[in-house]
Protein backbone atom coordinates (compact mmCIF):
# COMPACT_ATOMS: atom_id res chain seq x y z
CA UNK A 1 0.00 0.00 0.00
CA UNK A 2 2.67 2.42 1.14
CA UNK A 3 4.92 1.58 -1.71
CA UNK A 4 5.28 4.53 -4.33
CA UNK A 5 4.20 7.04 -1.66
CA UNK A 6 6.02 10.00 -0.10
CA UNK A 7 8.13 8.36 3.09
CA UNK A 8 7.30 10.17 6.37
CA UNK A 9 9.74 13.21 7.33
CA UNK A 10 9.80 16.88 6.86
CA UNK A 11 9.59 18.75 3.57
CA UNK A 12 10.10 22.01 2.21
CA UNK A 13 7.36 21.92 -0.52
CA UNK A 14 5.07 23.53 -2.88
CA UNK A 15 1.36 23.32 -1.71
CA UNK A 16 0.56 21.80 -5.05
CA UNK A 17 2.77 19.54 -4.83
CA UNK A 18 1.41 18.49 -1.19
CA UNK A 19 -1.54 18.38 -2.20
CA UNK A 20 -0.83 15.49 -4.84
CA UNK A 21 1.21 13.43 -2.47
CA UNK A 22 -1.76 13.51 -0.02
CA UNK A 23 -3.87 12.65 -2.72
CA UNK A 24 -1.77 9.34 -3.28
CA UNK A 25 -1.90 8.98 0.11
CA UNK A 26 -5.51 9.27 0.73
CA UNK A 27 -5.54 6.34 -2.04
CA UNK A 28 -6.60 8.61 -5.34
CA UNK A 29 -5.16 6.45 -8.26
CA UNK A 30 -6.99 8.63 -11.01
CA UNK A 31 -6.44 11.93 -11.85
CA UNK A 32 -8.54 13.49 -15.22
CA UNK A 33 -7.67 17.22 -16.06
CA UNK A 34 -7.21 20.16 -18.44
CA UNK A 35 -4.13 22.19 -17.08
CA UNK A 36 -4.71 25.97 -16.46
CA UNK A 37 -2.85 28.56 -14.16
CA UNK A 38 -2.31 28.38 -10.94
CA UNK A 39 -3.51 24.46 -11.12
CA UNK A 40 -1.41 23.30 -13.59
CA UNK A 41 1.48 22.07 -11.02
CA UNK A 42 -1.30 19.43 -9.79
CA UNK A 43 -1.98 18.15 -12.95
CA UNK A 44 1.63 18.04 -14.13
CA UNK A 45 2.79 16.43 -11.17
CA UNK A 46 -0.05 13.64 -11.00
CA UNK A 47 0.98 12.69 -14.94
CA UNK A 48 4.59 11.94 -12.80
CA UNK A 49 3.06 10.16 -9.91
CA UNK A 50 0.35 8.41 -10.63
CA UNK A 51 1.89 5.44 -12.73
CA UNK A 52 4.84 5.09 -10.21
CA UNK A 53 1.99 4.11 -8.29
CA UNK A 54 -0.01 2.20 -10.18
CA UNK A 55 -2.42 4.79 -11.03
CA UNK A 56 -3.63 6.33 -13.93
CA UNK A 57 -3.55 9.88 -15.45
CA UNK A 58 -5.60 11.44 -18.68
CA UNK A 59 -5.54 14.87 -20.09
CA UNK A 60 -8.70 15.23 -21.36
CA UNK A 61 -9.68 17.87 -24.18
CA UNK A 62 -11.70 20.30 -21.45
CA UNK A 63 -13.10 20.55 -17.72
CA UNK A 64 -16.30 18.95 -18.82
CA UNK A 65 -15.02 16.15 -20.08
CA UNK A 66 -12.70 15.87 -16.74
CA UNK A 67 -14.77 16.12 -14.26
CA UNK A 68 -17.37 13.54 -15.72
CA UNK A 69 -14.38 11.35 -16.41
CA UNK A 70 -13.23 11.60 -12.64
CA UNK A 71 -17.18 10.32 -12.12
CA UNK A 72 -17.05 7.63 -14.24
CA UNK A 73 -13.81 6.12 -12.73
CA UNK A 74 -15.23 6.52 -9.00
CA UNK A 75 -18.31 5.16 -10.46
CA UNK A 76 -15.86 1.92 -10.96
CA UNK A 77 -14.70 1.88 -7.57
CA UNK A 78 -11.29 4.07 -8.17
CA UNK A 79 -10.80 7.39 -6.10
CA UNK A 80 -10.59 10.15 -8.07
CA UNK A 81 -9.41 13.77 -8.70
CA UNK A 82 -9.38 16.65 -11.04
CA UNK A 83 -7.98 20.16 -10.08
CA UNK A 84 -8.51 23.45 -12.17
CA UNK A 85 -8.88 27.14 -11.30
CA UNK A 86 -12.23 29.41 -11.79
CA UNK A 87 -13.21 28.92 -15.53
CA UNK A 88 -12.35 25.54 -15.44
CA UNK A 89 -14.35 25.49 -12.20
CA UNK A 90 -17.37 27.21 -13.93
CA UNK A 91 -17.40 24.69 -16.62
CA UNK A 92 -17.19 21.91 -14.21
CA UNK A 93 -20.36 22.73 -12.82
CA UNK A 94 -22.77 20.76 -14.57
CA UNK A 95 -20.86 18.04 -13.94
CA UNK A 96 -20.73 18.89 -9.96
CA UNK A 97 -24.22 18.93 -9.77
CA UNK A 98 -24.15 15.22 -11.71
CA UNK A 99 -22.04 13.68 -9.10
CA UNK A 100 -24.01 15.35 -5.96
CA UNK A 101 -27.08 13.65 -7.63
CA UNK A 102 -25.56 10.53 -7.90
CA UNK A 103 -23.83 10.20 -4.58
CA UNK A 104 -20.39 9.79 -6.49
CA UNK A 105 -17.25 10.66 -4.47
CA UNK A 106 -14.58 12.98 -5.90
CA UNK A 107 -12.39 15.59 -4.86
CA UNK A 108 -12.12 19.13 -7.43
CA UNK A 109 -9.36 21.77 -6.71
CA UNK A 110 -10.03 24.71 -6.78
CA UNK A 111 -6.98 27.21 -6.86
CA UNK A 112 -8.38 30.57 -6.93
CA UNK A 113 -7.16 33.34 -9.22
CA UNK A 114 -8.14 36.76 -9.90
CA UNK A 115 -11.94 36.88 -11.53
CA UNK A 116 -14.43 37.03 -13.29
CA UNK A 117 -13.81 35.02 -16.20
CA UNK A 118 -10.19 34.56 -17.59
CA UNK A 119 -9.41 37.10 -15.02
CA UNK A 120 -5.95 37.71 -14.07
CA UNK A 121 -4.74 33.97 -14.24
CA UNK A 122 -1.06 34.28 -12.25
CA UNK A 123 -2.79 36.70 -9.29
CA UNK A 124 -4.77 35.43 -6.41
CA UNK A 125 -8.39 35.56 -6.24
CA UNK A 126 -11.22 34.19 -3.57
CA UNK A 127 -14.13 34.92 -5.95
CA UNK A 128 -15.29 31.70 -5.98
CA UNK A 129 -16.72 31.25 -2.52
CA UNK A 130 -20.18 31.32 -3.70
CA UNK A 131 -19.96 29.40 -6.77
CA UNK A 132 -18.36 26.14 -4.68
CA UNK A 133 -21.84 26.49 -2.59
CA UNK A 134 -24.40 26.26 -4.93
CA UNK A 135 -22.51 26.92 -8.60
CA UNK A 136 -24.39 24.20 -9.80
CA UNK A 137 -28.48 24.07 -10.00
CA UNK A 138 -31.06 22.61 -8.05
CA UNK A 139 -30.42 21.90 -4.29
CA UNK A 140 -27.31 19.88 -2.75
CA UNK A 141 -24.79 20.86 0.52
CA UNK A 142 -21.22 21.73 -0.58
CA UNK A 143 -17.93 20.45 1.91
CA UNK A 144 -15.87 23.11 1.18
CA UNK A 145 -12.06 23.31 2.72
CA UNK A 146 -9.75 26.10 2.22
CA UNK A 147 -6.34 25.87 3.03
CA UNK A 148 -4.04 28.67 4.59
CA UNK A 149 -0.74 27.26 4.31
CA UNK A 150 1.35 24.17 2.34
CA UNK A 151 0.58 22.06 5.64
CA UNK A 152 -3.48 22.26 5.21
CA UNK A 153 -2.78 21.62 1.28
CA UNK A 154 -1.61 18.05 2.51
CA UNK A 155 -4.36 17.48 5.58
CA UNK A 156 -7.03 18.95 3.82
CA UNK A 157 -6.89 17.08 0.77
CA UNK A 158 -6.60 13.66 2.43
CA UNK A 159 -9.81 14.94 4.64
CA UNK A 160 -11.43 15.72 1.49
CA UNK A 161 -11.14 12.92 0.16
CA UNK A 162 -12.45 11.15 3.61
CA UNK A 163 -15.28 13.74 3.43
CA UNK A 164 -16.14 12.86 -0.14
CA UNK A 165 -16.00 8.42 0.71
CA UNK A 166 -17.60 9.06 3.61
CA UNK A 167 -20.74 11.27 2.57
CA UNK A 168 -20.49 10.14 -1.40
CA UNK A 169 -20.30 13.07 -2.78
CA UNK A 170 -17.98 15.74 -4.66
CA UNK A 171 -15.62 17.65 -2.25
CA UNK A 172 -14.13 20.56 -3.21
CA UNK A 173 -10.96 22.23 -1.67
CA UNK A 174 -10.55 25.67 -2.25
CA UNK A 175 -7.04 26.93 -2.22
CA UNK A 176 -5.81 29.99 -4.23
CA UNK A 177 -3.18 31.14 -6.15
CA UNK A 178 -0.69 32.62 -3.20
CA UNK A 179 -1.01 29.17 -1.38
CA UNK A 180 -0.88 26.94 -4.12
CA UNK A 181 2.21 28.38 -5.58
CA UNK A 182 4.07 28.73 -2.41
CA UNK A 183 6.60 26.49 -0.79
CA UNK A 184 6.61 26.00 2.85
CA UNK A 185 7.27 23.21 5.17
CA UNK A 186 5.55 19.96 5.36
CA UNK A 187 5.77 17.08 7.59
CA UNK A 188 4.46 13.88 6.25
CA UNK A 189 3.35 11.89 9.37
CA UNK A 190 3.62 7.86 9.72
CA UNK A 191 0.98 6.55 6.83
CA UNK A 192 -0.82 4.22 9.71
CA UNK A 193 -1.45 7.35 11.96
CA UNK A 194 -3.33 8.93 8.75
CA UNK A 195 -7.15 8.43 9.00
CA UNK A 196 -7.96 7.21 5.61
CA UNK A 197 -11.97 6.76 5.21
CA UNK A 198 -13.33 3.96 2.06
CA UNK A 199 -16.19 4.22 1.01
CA UNK A 200 -18.91 1.29 2.42
CA UNK A 201 -20.18 -1.41 0.13
CA UNK A 202 -23.19 -3.00 -0.09
CA UNK A 203 -23.00 -6.00 2.68
CA UNK A 204 -25.71 -8.01 0.06
CA UNK A 205 -24.75 -10.34 -2.60
CA UNK A 206 -25.51 -8.67 -6.29
CA UNK A 207 -28.03 -11.23 -7.00
CA UNK A 208 -30.48 -10.83 -4.42
CA UNK A 209 -34.09 -9.20 -5.76
CA UNK A 210 -35.27 -5.75 -5.23
CA UNK A 211 -31.57 -4.69 -4.52
CA UNK A 212 -32.16 -1.05 -3.64
CA UNK A 213 -28.59 0.65 -4.45
CA UNK A 214 -30.16 3.85 -2.80
CA UNK A 215 -31.38 2.15 -0.21
CA UNK A 216 -33.33 4.81 2.47
CA UNK A 217 -32.55 3.18 5.89
CA UNK A 218 -29.07 4.63 5.22
CA UNK A 219 -28.00 7.76 5.60
CA UNK A 220 -25.10 7.47 3.72
CA UNK A 221 -26.17 4.11 0.89
CA UNK A 222 -23.40 1.81 0.44
CA UNK A 223 -22.34 2.30 -2.86
CA UNK A 224 -22.69 -0.51 -5.47
CA UNK A 225 -19.79 0.06 -7.94
CA UNK A 226 -19.86 -0.57 -11.67
CA UNK A 227 -19.01 -4.47 -12.31
CA UNK A 228 -19.93 -5.67 -9.23
CA UNK A 229 -22.95 -7.48 -10.61
CA UNK A 230 -25.34 -5.11 -9.07
CA UNK A 231 -28.43 -3.70 -11.80
CA UNK A 232 -27.33 -0.15 -10.98
CA UNK A 233 -29.10 2.56 -12.84
CA UNK A 234 -27.24 6.14 -11.95
CA UNK A 235 -28.96 8.81 -13.35
CA UNK A 236 -29.11 12.64 -13.22
CA UNK A 237 -32.69 12.81 -12.83
CA UNK A 238 -35.03 12.50 -9.95
CA UNK A 239 -34.74 8.80 -8.69
CA UNK A 240 -36.17 6.51 -6.13
CA UNK A 241 -34.45 4.07 -3.76
CA UNK A 242 -33.69 1.61 -6.75
CA UNK A 243 -32.14 4.39 -8.68
CA UNK A 244 -35.02 4.84 -11.42
CA UNK A 245 -36.32 8.21 -12.88
CA UNK A 246 -39.26 8.95 -10.66
CA UNK A 247 -41.21 12.21 -11.04
CA UNK A 248 -43.30 12.87 -8.42
CA UNK A 249 -43.04 15.69 -5.54
CA UNK A 250 -43.27 12.48 -2.78
CA UNK A 251 -40.02 11.55 -4.71
CA UNK A 252 -38.39 14.52 -5.28
CA UNK A 253 -38.94 15.37 -1.63
CA UNK A 254 -37.15 11.80 -0.26
CA UNK A 255 -34.27 12.46 -2.95
CA UNK A 256 -33.51 16.14 -2.03
CA UNK A 257 -34.03 15.85 1.23
CA UNK A 258 -31.28 12.78 1.61
CA UNK A 259 -28.67 14.96 -0.23
CA UNK A 260 -28.80 17.63 1.70
CA UNK A 261 -29.38 15.89 5.10
CA UNK A 262 -26.62 13.89 4.73
CA UNK A 263 -24.25 17.12 5.46
CA UNK A 264 -26.31 19.08 7.74
CA UNK A 265 -26.98 16.57 10.13
CA UNK A 266 -23.19 15.74 10.16
CA UNK A 267 -22.27 19.33 9.45
CA UNK A 268 -20.80 19.15 13.32
CA UNK A 269 -18.49 16.40 12.23
CA UNK A 270 -17.26 18.44 9.24
CA UNK A 271 -17.08 21.86 10.90
CA UNK A 272 -13.28 22.66 11.29
CA UNK A 273 -12.30 26.29 12.42
CA UNK A 274 -9.03 27.68 14.41
CA UNK A 275 -9.78 30.28 17.45
CA UNK A 276 -6.82 33.16 17.59
CA UNK A 277 -6.69 34.93 20.25
CA UNK A 278 -10.63 34.96 20.56
CA UNK A 279 -10.80 34.38 24.16
CA UNK A 280 -11.76 38.44 25.14
CA UNK A 281 -11.74 39.75 21.94
CA UNK A 282 -14.42 42.32 21.17
CA UNK A 283 -13.48 42.91 17.46
CA UNK A 284 -13.55 39.59 15.58
CA UNK A 285 -11.73 38.74 11.82
CA UNK A 286 -13.68 36.23 10.24
CA UNK A 287 -11.08 34.84 7.47
CA UNK A 288 -9.91 32.22 5.62
CA UNK A 289 -7.51 31.16 2.72
CA UNK A 290 -4.45 33.11 2.07
CA UNK A 291 -6.16 36.44 3.63
CA UNK A 292 -6.44 34.56 7.13
CA UNK A 293 -2.46 34.70 7.00
CA UNK A 294 -2.68 38.62 7.04
CA UNK A 295 -5.42 38.44 9.98
CA UNK A 296 -2.83 36.62 11.82
CA UNK A 297 -0.58 39.42 12.07
CA UNK A 298 -2.92 42.28 12.04
CA UNK A 299 -4.18 40.76 15.07
CA UNK A 300 -0.76 40.77 17.11
CA UNK A 301 0.26 44.29 16.37
CA UNK A 302 -3.80 45.69 17.12
CA UNK A 303 -2.98 43.52 20.87
CA UNK A 304 0.18 45.45 20.77
CA UNK A 305 -1.58 48.79 20.61
CA UNK A 306 -4.26 47.50 23.43
CA UNK A 307 -7.10 46.97 21.15
CA UNK A 308 -8.95 43.51 21.91
CA UNK A 309 -8.80 41.65 18.63
CA UNK A 310 -8.90 38.42 17.48
CA UNK A 311 -9.52 35.58 14.97
CA UNK A 312 -11.98 32.94 13.95
CA UNK A 313 -10.67 31.12 11.05
CA UNK A 314 -12.65 29.20 8.51
CA UNK A 315 -11.24 26.07 7.82
CA UNK A 316 -14.24 24.42 6.17
CA UNK A 317 -16.26 27.21 4.70
CA UNK A 318 -19.35 25.09 3.37
CA UNK A 319 -21.36 23.82 5.52
CA UNK A 320 -21.18 26.78 6.88
CA UNK A 321 -20.18 26.36 10.58
CA UNK A 322 -23.01 28.80 11.80
CA UNK A 323 -23.50 28.29 15.37
CA UNK A 324 -19.54 28.61 15.86
CA UNK A 325 -20.03 32.07 14.00
CA UNK A 326 -23.13 33.33 16.21
CA UNK A 327 -21.33 31.96 19.51
CA UNK A 328 -18.54 34.58 18.86
CA UNK A 329 -20.64 36.86 17.56
CA UNK A 330 -22.49 37.48 20.82
CA UNK A 331 -19.52 38.21 22.45
CA UNK A 332 -17.99 40.64 19.90
CA UNK A 333 -18.68 44.26 19.39
CA UNK A 334 -17.69 43.90 15.71
CA UNK A 335 -17.09 41.24 13.21
CA UNK A 336 -14.70 42.31 10.11
CA UNK A 337 -14.97 39.97 7.43
CA UNK A 338 -11.47 40.48 5.01
CA UNK A 339 -12.07 38.48 1.41
CA UNK A 340 -10.44 38.91 -2.10
CA UNK A 341 -13.52 39.40 -3.62
CA UNK A 342 -16.41 41.65 -2.93
CA UNK A 343 -18.32 40.28 -0.02
CA UNK A 344 -19.51 36.59 -0.27
CA UNK A 345 -19.03 34.47 2.90
CA UNK A 346 -20.24 38.26 4.59
CA UNK A 347 -23.30 36.91 4.02
CA UNK A 348 -23.56 33.97 6.22
CA UNK A 349 -22.10 35.65 8.42
CA UNK A 350 -24.67 38.65 8.34
CA UNK A 351 -27.31 35.58 8.69
CA UNK A 352 -26.28 34.62 11.89
CA UNK A 353 -24.37 37.22 13.68
CA UNK A 354 -25.63 38.81 16.58
CA UNK A 355 -23.43 41.97 16.50
CA UNK A 356 -21.98 44.40 13.48
CA UNK A 357 -20.14 42.97 10.61
CA UNK A 358 -18.54 45.11 8.30
CA UNK A 359 -16.84 43.55 4.85
CA UNK A 360 -13.14 44.14 3.76
CA UNK A 361 -13.33 43.69 0.11
CA UNK A 362 -10.45 43.70 -1.67
CA UNK A 363 -10.31 43.26 -5.29
CA UNK A 364 -7.98 40.14 -6.67
CA UNK A 365 -4.68 40.91 -8.15
CA UNK A 366 -3.02 41.14 -4.24
CA UNK A 367 -3.40 39.78 -0.98
CA UNK A 368 -4.31 42.26 1.45
CA UNK A 369 -1.30 43.27 3.63
CA UNK A 370 -1.61 43.01 7.50
CA UNK A 371 -1.46 46.86 7.47
CA UNK A 372 -4.91 46.91 5.16
CA UNK A 373 -6.18 45.18 7.87
CA UNK A 374 -4.97 46.42 10.57
CA UNK A 375 -6.42 50.02 9.54
CA UNK A 376 -9.59 48.53 9.30
CA UNK A 377 -9.26 47.12 13.37
CA UNK A 378 -8.22 50.84 14.10
CA UNK A 379 -11.30 51.91 12.17
CA UNK A 380 -14.14 49.46 13.64
CA UNK A 381 -12.19 49.96 16.97
CA UNK A 382 -12.65 53.89 17.63
CA UNK B 1 10.66 36.47 17.36
CA UNK B 2 13.81 37.13 14.52
CA UNK B 3 11.98 37.41 10.76
CA UNK B 4 14.16 38.02 7.92
CA UNK B 5 12.32 38.99 4.35
CA UNK B 6 15.07 38.28 1.53
CA UNK B 7 14.33 39.33 -1.67
CA UNK B 8 16.36 37.76 -4.55
CA UNK B 9 16.25 39.48 -7.93
CA UNK B 10 17.50 38.80 -11.40
CA UNK B 11 17.07 37.29 -14.76
CA UNK B 12 15.74 34.10 -15.45
CA UNK B 13 18.56 31.55 -16.54
CA UNK B 14 20.41 32.64 -13.30
CA UNK B 15 18.84 29.69 -10.72
CA UNK B 16 17.49 32.87 -8.70
CA UNK B 17 14.26 30.28 -7.50
CA UNK B 18 16.74 27.98 -7.24
CA UNK B 19 18.72 29.72 -4.92
CA UNK B 20 15.67 30.70 -3.03
CA UNK B 21 15.06 26.87 -2.44
CA UNK B 22 18.73 26.36 -1.30
CA UNK B 23 18.09 29.25 1.35
CA UNK B 24 14.84 28.39 2.47
CA UNK B 25 15.37 24.53 2.74
CA UNK B 26 18.50 25.53 4.74
CA UNK B 27 16.38 27.51 7.15
CA UNK B 28 13.57 25.07 7.31
CA UNK B 29 15.02 21.13 7.26
CA UNK B 30 18.64 22.28 8.64
CA UNK B 31 17.86 24.40 11.79
CA UNK B 32 14.24 23.57 12.24
CA UNK B 33 12.60 27.42 11.70
CA UNK B 34 10.04 28.08 9.52
CA UNK B 35 10.04 29.51 5.78
CA UNK B 36 7.79 30.52 2.79
CA UNK B 37 9.54 30.98 -0.51
CA UNK B 38 7.01 33.01 -3.42
CA UNK B 39 8.66 33.16 -6.96
CA UNK B 40 7.10 35.81 -9.47
CA UNK B 41 8.71 35.95 -12.97
CA UNK B 42 7.94 37.42 -16.33
CA UNK B 43 6.49 36.46 -18.88
CA UNK B 44 9.71 35.25 -20.88
CA UNK B 45 10.94 31.73 -20.20
CA UNK B 46 14.79 32.95 -20.27
CA UNK B 47 16.24 36.47 -19.96
CA UNK B 48 12.78 37.88 -18.12
CA UNK B 49 12.88 39.05 -14.82
CA UNK B 50 12.74 36.17 -12.20
CA UNK B 51 12.14 36.68 -8.60
CA UNK B 52 12.15 34.84 -5.43
CA UNK B 53 10.72 36.11 -1.86
CA UNK B 54 12.10 33.87 1.15
CA UNK B 55 11.05 34.45 4.30
CA UNK B 56 12.86 32.79 7.13
CA UNK B 57 11.61 33.13 10.96
CA UNK B 58 12.26 31.12 14.16
CA UNK B 59 8.62 30.97 14.84
CA UNK B 60 5.44 29.75 12.52
CA UNK B 61 5.13 32.51 10.21
CA UNK B 62 2.21 34.72 9.83
CA UNK B 63 2.10 36.78 6.48
CA UNK B 64 4.20 34.98 4.01
CA UNK B 65 4.89 37.24 1.50
CA UNK B 66 7.76 39.93 0.97
CA UNK B 67 6.29 43.77 0.70
CA UNK B 68 10.13 45.12 1.75
CA UNK B 69 13.05 42.86 2.02
CA UNK B 70 15.06 43.10 4.71
CA UNK B 71 17.89 42.09 2.06
CA UNK B 72 17.81 42.59 -1.34
CA UNK B 73 20.48 39.93 -3.99
CA UNK B 74 20.14 41.92 -7.51
CA UNK B 75 21.82 39.70 -9.89
CA UNK B 76 20.03 42.06 -13.14
CA UNK B 77 19.94 45.64 -13.51
CA UNK B 78 16.32 45.30 -13.61
CA UNK B 79 15.91 43.44 -10.69
CA UNK B 80 17.46 46.51 -9.01
CA UNK B 81 15.63 49.19 -11.07
CA UNK B 82 12.49 47.18 -10.59
CA UNK B 83 12.76 46.91 -6.97
CA UNK B 84 13.49 50.89 -6.31
CA UNK B 85 10.65 51.45 -8.57
CA UNK B 86 8.12 49.11 -6.70
CA UNK B 87 9.47 50.29 -3.38
CA UNK B 88 10.65 47.06 -2.48
CA UNK B 89 14.44 49.18 -1.49
CA UNK B 90 15.76 46.76 1.08
CA UNK B 91 15.98 48.10 4.76
CA UNK B 92 19.69 46.42 5.62
CA UNK B 93 21.80 45.64 2.82
CA UNK B 94 22.06 45.05 -1.13
CA UNK B 95 24.25 42.23 -2.26
CA UNK B 96 24.65 42.86 -5.86
CA UNK B 97 26.82 41.58 -8.90
CA UNK B 98 29.32 44.42 -9.50
CA UNK B 99 29.67 43.40 -13.31
CA UNK B 100 25.99 43.35 -13.90
CA UNK B 101 24.33 46.16 -11.64
CA UNK B 102 24.96 50.02 -11.55
CA UNK B 103 24.45 50.93 -7.84
CA UNK B 104 25.95 54.66 -8.92
CA UNK B 105 22.58 56.50 -8.03
CA UNK B 106 22.18 54.21 -4.62
CA UNK B 107 22.76 55.55 -1.30
CA UNK B 108 22.12 54.92 2.51
CA UNK B 109 22.12 51.51 2.78
CA UNK B 110 24.53 48.73 3.23
CA UNK B 111 26.20 47.48 -0.08
CA UNK B 112 28.36 44.28 -0.87
CA UNK B 113 29.27 43.92 -4.11
CA UNK B 114 30.79 40.92 -5.76
CA UNK B 115 31.45 39.53 -9.25
CA UNK B 116 28.97 36.82 -9.01
CA UNK B 117 28.41 36.06 -12.57
CA UNK B 118 32.31 36.73 -13.29
CA UNK B 119 33.28 34.26 -10.67
CA UNK B 120 31.27 31.68 -11.62
CA UNK B 121 32.61 31.86 -15.41
CA UNK B 122 36.09 32.07 -14.69
CA UNK B 123 35.21 28.31 -12.32
CA UNK B 124 33.82 26.96 -15.89
CA UNK B 125 29.66 27.41 -15.04
CA UNK B 126 27.95 30.61 -15.41
CA UNK B 127 24.98 28.83 -13.64
CA UNK B 128 26.29 28.81 -10.33
CA UNK B 129 26.45 32.35 -9.81
CA UNK B 130 23.35 31.88 -7.31
CA UNK B 131 25.94 29.82 -5.18
CA UNK B 132 28.47 32.49 -4.95
CA UNK B 133 25.55 34.98 -3.99
CA UNK B 134 24.71 32.56 -1.56
CA UNK B 135 27.72 32.29 -0.13
CA UNK B 136 28.20 36.00 -0.23
CA UNK B 137 24.75 35.92 1.66
CA UNK B 138 26.78 33.40 4.45
CA UNK B 139 29.43 35.75 4.99
CA UNK B 140 27.98 39.26 5.63
CA UNK B 141 24.36 37.82 7.29
CA UNK B 142 23.29 35.58 10.20
CA UNK B 143 20.16 34.40 8.45
CA UNK B 144 21.47 30.69 7.94
CA UNK B 145 24.39 28.94 9.02
CA UNK B 146 27.14 28.52 6.34
CA UNK B 147 27.38 25.00 7.04
CA UNK B 148 23.24 24.92 7.19
CA UNK B 149 23.88 26.03 3.14
CA UNK B 150 26.18 23.79 2.62
CA UNK B 151 24.56 20.51 3.65
CA UNK B 152 21.49 21.71 1.49
CA UNK B 153 23.84 22.76 -1.65
CA UNK B 154 25.22 19.01 -0.63
CA UNK B 155 22.46 17.27 -1.35
CA UNK B 156 21.02 18.56 -3.99
CA UNK B 157 24.32 19.10 -6.26
CA UNK B 158 25.89 15.25 -5.34
CA UNK B 159 27.56 14.91 -8.84
CA UNK B 160 28.89 18.52 -8.96
CA UNK B 161 29.88 19.01 -5.56
CA UNK B 162 33.64 20.14 -5.44
CA UNK B 163 32.15 22.84 -7.86
CA UNK B 164 29.53 24.21 -5.90
CA UNK B 165 31.20 24.11 -2.72
CA UNK B 166 34.13 26.39 -4.60
CA UNK B 167 31.35 28.64 -5.67
CA UNK B 168 30.15 29.11 -2.08
CA UNK B 169 33.63 29.64 -0.80
CA UNK B 170 34.64 32.11 -3.78
CA UNK B 171 31.58 33.82 -2.50
CA UNK B 172 32.75 34.07 1.04
CA UNK B 173 35.75 35.25 0.18
CA UNK B 174 34.61 38.29 -2.33
CA UNK B 175 31.91 39.43 0.39
CA UNK B 176 34.85 39.81 3.17
CA UNK B 177 36.25 42.14 0.59
CA UNK B 178 33.36 43.72 -0.60
CA UNK B 179 31.77 44.92 1.57
CA UNK B 180 31.08 48.73 1.13
CA UNK B 181 29.38 51.20 3.64
CA UNK B 182 27.67 54.48 1.94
Amino acid sequence: MTEGLIPPGKYFMQGNVACVEAALIAGCRFFAGYPITPSSEILQWMSYRLPQVGGHFIQMEDEIASIMAVLGASNAGVKSMTATSGPGFSLMQEGIGFGMMTETPCVIVNVQRGGPSTGIPTLVGQGDVMQARWGSHGDYEAIVYAPNNVQEMFDLTIKAFNASEEYRQPVVLLADQVISHMYGSLTVPPHDEIKIVNRKLPCVPPNIPDFKPFDAKYEVPPMALAGMGYRVHVTGLTHDERGYPYYTHEVSTWCVKHLVSKVRNNAKKIWEVEHFMLEDADIVLISYGITSRSSYQAVKIARSEGIKAGMLRLITLWPFPDEIVKKVSEQAKVIVVPEINMGQIIHPVREVAECLVVGLSWAPGAVPTPDVILDTIRYVSR
Amino acid sequence: MVRWDISLFGSGGQGIIRGGQILSEAAVLEEGKDATLTIAYGPEQVGGWSRADVVISDEPIDFPLVTKPDVLVAMSQEGLDRSWKEGRVPKKLLIYDSELVNVSKIGGIKMVGLPATKIAEQLGRRVIANIVMLGALSEVTDIVRRESLLNVIRRKFPKALELNERAFMEGVKHAKEGATTV
